[in-house]
């Protein structure tokens, strides 16, 4: 493996190096703006992709490893990606490799919050509680029902949207938006601005 | 019934508490282009081989039909080497004309795209699929975390080696996968810092069982 990595990485310091080749120089900025392209839209991309995985899993290790797999993944299809919607592409990545991860771990992961800090404030306390509690409602429901809250309610897409992203109807969305926030309700109770009443 | 209004405040509601609460994740952008160039670049290799083998079949093929599909055999090489350079992962130039092409972007479509959608087992999850002949006829990607779980050799179906190298769990991963690339799989192996992946198809997965059994046995955890 250490050969085959350093072949690699020779092949890219040799592709990187200037050369006479018009064709190979075209190689090597084409790589070089896809690669701009793509730090581009990472960057910018990250925060949400970031809300999303956390939203998903509870757990910010978890949520870095599953946002660091749909960059990958994304850019290895960047071409592709880049044609259409690149967030949609990597959102539809991170959901993807988030049922892969449900599957091979055959169990709900719910973590407590990871960056309670040491001294807790009267606020800072407030803000841990309804992490925890938002974290503990999310766990709650059904995989299926929590991909489709959280992208429709909490990332705000539109229906058409969440049926894209996950593959399926959007009847399915409909009605797993639907139950999954009666539950999401029934476990949180009235939040503050949270009734016209 | 709830009132839909009522709904939306409370959506409302949740989204500025979502906001409030939700904790930053790490991302090392830098890392996921490093992992991406490596991934790619070993996809294209594999599938640059692809291409050839299929090119030379058409080529072959297209040859023996010559004397009697004079002009149709010249228009389906043609199509099947362009549809071959489509797949081509290696060709920035060749995938970006077929990612204009297909319009939206499907994961698992063709190609590049392939692997986004490509179902994920553990080892131990390919070795039951490959048993119960249930590999899923566009491949799988295998991934196996940094150190494996107690039962890791159980769960394949093997049995630690007689004279086995003793491995202290932080090298196993890396050990791993240079087992598995001398053996046969080195293009396909990519070693990382959570552990190692490789993408096979459903004949290549049966191929891979057994050299993941051998490479298993030979290294002891200590």
């Amino acid at each position: 493996m250490t050969v085959l990595v350093a072949e690699l990485e020779g092949q890219a310091r040799a592709s990187a190096a200037p050369s006479d080749d018009p064709d190979e120089r075209d190689g090597v900025a084409l790589r070089a703006g896809r690669d701009a392209e793509f730090t581009a839209f990472a960057t910018t991309a990250q925060g949400e992709l970031g809300r999303m995985a956390w939203l998903l899993t509870g757990d910010v290790h978890l949520a870095a490893e599953l946002v660091q797999t749909a960059l990958v993944r994304t850019y290895t299809a960047w071409p592709r990606a880049r044609a259409g919607d690149p967030m949609a592409y990597a959102r539809r990545v991170l959901a993807n490799a988030r049922i892969d991860l449900w599957r091979r771990r055959r169990r709900e992961v719910l973590v407590a919050p990871d960056d309670v800090p040491t001294v807790v404030g009267r606020d800072d306390g407030a803000a841990v509680e309804h992490r925890d509690e938002l974290v503990r409602a999310l766990a709650a429901l059904s995989p299926q029902q929590r991909r489709v809250v959280v992208l429709r309610y909490l990332v705000g897409l539109s229906e058409r949207e969440v049926a894209d992203d996950l593959g399926v109807s959007t009847g399915t969305v409909k009605t797993q938006a639907s139950r999954g926030l009666h539950r999401l309700r029934a476990s949180m109770g009235e939040l503050p601005g949270g009734s016209r009443d | 019934m709830t009132d839909p209004t009522d709904d939306e405040a409370w959506v409302a509601a949740l989204r500025a508490r979502a906001a409030d609460v939700t904790p930053p994740v790490p991302v090392d952008v830098p890392r996921a282009l490093r992992k991406g160039r490596r991934r790619r670049a070993v996809r294209g290799a594999a599938v640059g081989a692809g291409a050839l083998v299929v090119a030379f079949g058409v080529v072959v093929g297209g040859a023996s039909l010559l004397p009697n599909l004079q002009g149709g055999s010249s228009d389906s090489s043609a199509s099947m080497v362009e549809s071959a350079a489509d797949q081509d992962a290696g060709s920035d130039a060749g995938s970006d004309a077929a990612g204009g092409a297909a319009g939206a972007p499907v994961p698992g479509s063709s190609g590049e795209a392939a692997d986004s959608s490509r179902p994920t087992m553990t080892p131990p999850e390919l070795v039951a699929a490959v048993a119960d002949g249930t590999v899923p006829p566009e491949g799988v990607l295998v991934e196996q975390d940094a150190v494996p779980a107690d039962d890791f050799l159980k769960s394949i179906g093997t049995t630690q080696a007689d004279d086995p190298v003793v491995t202290p769990p932080g090298d196993w991963s890396s050990l791993m996968a240079a087992c598995l690339g001398r053996a046969k799989w080195p293009a396909e192996i990519v070693l990382g810092s959570g552990g190692w992946e490789i993408e096979l198809t459903p004949d290549e997965a049966e191929a891979f069982v057994p050299d993941l059994r051998y490479c298993a046995a030979r290294y002891q955890l200590s």
